[in-house]
Formats: structure tokens, sequence, C-alpha cells
């Protein structure tokens, strides 16, 4: 069933040769408003020069591959996800509130039910934003959430579906890869653009949505 | 024609392939240059994030099939091609569902997941009747590129893709050919280039809410 989240963004416009620089502020202030009327904490206009990417982060996503996905790690050989990040323009960085005791799941399961909604919010969110901004006319949004999807969506099956070449994704609509599987260092890059986040007696998780 | 220059196609030959186009069941067909066809890296990752069901299912779909490299190479290689498209009522592209229909591979009782399958498979023949013809006219050289994923299409009946699950061999290596996007082809942004109305429909899009859809097909010569 798919959560109310999901709700059409209306009209939805055509695609044009030529994107308008004003039209594209305006999509990104009222997907910024999305975000903080789905709950995010802090929303912020990020692009592509304030992403700070880290090797070390994608090394360390390796490393924790006990739990392996398709989005964790991210292995796509004859394709450059840094490359295509940097195309876009505008991107949209949130993150959510999460309780001061979640420890960092990494790409392994996550127990707590607790915690694992706020992971689910976090995807719910970022997968609604990414669809208005498709609908909007930015038709290559790109989302990307925090954890291993398949620790958030798929903790009933033995293996992550998608991984296996017969079959497709159980949560195509909301499993989105991590900032930190396409090696996004998201506090670097939420200080860089000058983005407030909760102290360190608090947690959250980020997400962002490279719009245009 | 002694008016053109060595090596652009002849004008009336590639009239004549915008006709088989136009003749054979396309909606709108333009000659358009080899040069002016974007690719963005971002195309593929489409594919990929969020993870279309037949994402890593097909050979031709991402993470497999043509590289943005190769396809840089590729489109290198030709002066023109033949775009065209068919014109796809949104009652049957944006049906109610039909994505999840389409995921599944379970008819609908509506019947709109065969009639797009029909839009799909002219499409195909579409591309594969301009190569033929191109040949004939002299050609030296085609490459053709569909919309969706070959598997639907071709080898709807079976269970997985032969090329990549089985002994390697495509089932139908003579029709069988990627999709714009999946080569990393800005399908979208060419369509609007060219003056088509195209809208972004999805799987939560219904019919009410676009006025038409489309699906594309190119045809490049040399």
């Amino acid at each position: 069933m798919e959560s109310q989240h999901f709700i059409l963004h209306k009209p939805i416009h055509p695609i044009t040769a030529e994107k308008d620089p004003l039209r594209l502020e305006s999509d990104i202030t009222a997907l910024c408003n999305k975000a903080t009327a789905l709950g995010a904490g802090g929303v912020a206009v990020a692009g592509p020069e304030d992403l700070v990417f880290s090797d070390e982060i994608i090394s360390k996503v390796k490393a924790d591959s006990n739990y392996p996905s398709i989005h964790w790690p991210i292995d796509y050989p004859a394709d450059d996800l840094k490359k295509a990040i940097l195309a876009f323009r505008k991107g949209i960085f949130l993150y959510i509130d999460a309780p001061p005791d979640m420890p960092d799941y990494g790409g392994g399961p996550i127990p707590d039910r607790n915690h694992l909604n706020i992971y689910v919010k976090l995807h719910e969110m970022v997968a609604h934003i990414e669809s208005a901004a498709f609908y909007m006319g930015h038709y290559l949004a790109m989302g990307f959430a925090a954890g291993n999807c398949r620790s958030v969506f798929c903790t009933e099956e033995g293996r992550c579906t998608a991984a296996v070449r017969t079959n497709g994704c159980t949560a195509p609509y909301k499993g989105r890869p991590s900032m930190a599987a396409a090696g996004i260092d998201a506090i670097k890059t939420a200080q860089k653009i000058r983005l407030q986040l909760p102290g360190a007696d608090s947690s959250f998780l980020a997400g962002l949505v490279m719009v245009a | 024609m002694d008016t053109l220059n060595p090596g652009t196609p002849d004008p009336e030959k590639m009239e004549t392939l915008r006709n088989v186009a136009i003749i054979h069941g396309a909606s709108a067909a333009m000659v358009i240059h080899a040069k002016d066809i974007p690719v963005d890296p971002r195309v593929r990752f489409k594919c990929m994030i969020p993870k279309c069901y037949m994402s890593g299912r097909c050979a031709h779909c991402p993470p497999y099939g043509y590289s943005m490299e190769k396809t840089r190479n590729i489109l290198k290689n030709y002066n023109q091609a033949i775009f065209f498209h068919v014109r796809v009522e949104s009652a049957i592209i944006a049906a109610k569902n039909i994505s999840s229909v389409i995921a599944s591979g379970m008819a609908d009782d509506a019947g709109n997941l065969y009639s797009l399958g029909g839009h799909y498979m002219l499409v195909y023949t579409l591309v594969d009747m301009i190569r033929k013809k191109a040949m004939k006219l002299g050609f030296s050289a085609t490459e053709g590129f569909s919309a969706g994923n070959c598997k639907d299409v071709l080898c709807y009946l079976k269970q997985s893709c032969r090329k990549l699950n089985g002994n390697g061999k495509c089932r139908k290596p003579d029709i069988s050919i990627p999709s714009m996007e999946s080569v990393g082809i800005d399908v979208f942004l060419l369509a609007a280039k060219t003056g088509w109305h195209v809208f972004p429909i999805g799987g939560q899009c219904e019919p009410e809410f676009v006025k038409r859809g489309m699906l594309m097909g190119l045809v490049l010569v040399a």
C-alpha cells in the first residue's frame, strides 16, 4: 500500500528545451517548503560545488557490506555516479531529527522499530520530493536518503531481490541509495551550505534530492 | 545530388526514410543531425536510482548495455538520423496502476498492458523498417534505438533475458535494440528541442493529468 506521502504533484508540467532559471528557483523554493511540510528539521539549497565527496566514505561503505543490496554499496562499473551528480545545477539538502540514542547502523539491520520508522520517513520524504520534482518537469531528479535501503524496506527478505537478475526491487517508489553510498559527506556538505545540524547531544538523518 | 557535402546524406533519401516512419504508423518524424542528440550521464542513472523494475534484468538495460563512452563514439560515426514518435493515448500510457501491471507482467482487464505493448512493438518495427530501407537506399551503416526495454516487448512470455541469464545469445538478435534512455540519450530533451510536447509520466500519473504520451525511436544513418 502506498504511503500518504505519495500525493501526485499537479499540474504536471511539459518538458521544456530550455530551463527557465526563474522557474527553477520557484520550483526549488516549493520543494523546500514541501520538505518542511513533510517534517524536515532543516532544509537548504545545495549546488554541485557545495557537495563534499569522500573516497574514505565510499571505502567505509564497501567495508561494511555484510548486508549487501543494490544500493549498498553502489557498484555500477560502466557509469560514474559522481559525474552524474555533478551534472545537476541545484539540489535540496534536508535532515530529520532522530532520538539521541540512535546509533549509526551503517549498512546493517535496524532492529529498533522506532529507529526503523525514522529511516522509513526519510526515504519516503526523499522519494516524495524527487517525485514532485519529476512532475514539475525536472525528469532527471535523483534522491539520496540514509542507510541501506535493504535494512529499511526488506528486513523480511533473505537478500536484496533487486540484486537478483530475474527479480525487481520490492520498494522502487521508496528505496533510495544513501548519500554515503554515493560518496557524499553529509556533515561537511551541511557545513558548506551553512545548514545548522542538531547538536552533539542529538541525532539526525540527512537526505539529498538533486533536482535539475 | 552534387550540392551535398562529402559524407552528408542525400536529403531526398532522408525524406524517403522519414516517410517510412510516417506511412507505417509514426505520429511524427523528423530528420535531425546526429550532433544535436544530447547525451547525459544522469539519464542512465534514472534507470538505476530509483531502480526501474527492468534495470539489471535485460542485457540492454543499465547497469548493462552501452556505456556513455560507447554511445558518444557511436554518435560520432553518424551524420543524420530519423527521430520519430508514436502517440499513445493518456488513457493507456497513464492508466491507473499501469506501472504495477507492467512490473508484475499480469495482464489487466482493461487491456492496457497489451495495448501499450503493441505501441512499443510498433516502435521496434518502425526502427527495423527504416534501417532496412536505409541499407536498400545505399547507406553504409545504421544504428537503431527504441523505447523501453526489449525483454518486455520481444520476450514477454519468457521468464528472463536469455542473453543475460541463459546461454548468452539473444532470442531476437535481428530486432532487439537498446532504448535511447538506456544508452544515455536524453530523449525527453531531444523531443522538447524538436518541438514535441512531451510530459513526464511516472507511476503516480493518471490519464486526466497529461494530454498525451509518446514512445520514441531513433535511427542513425551514415
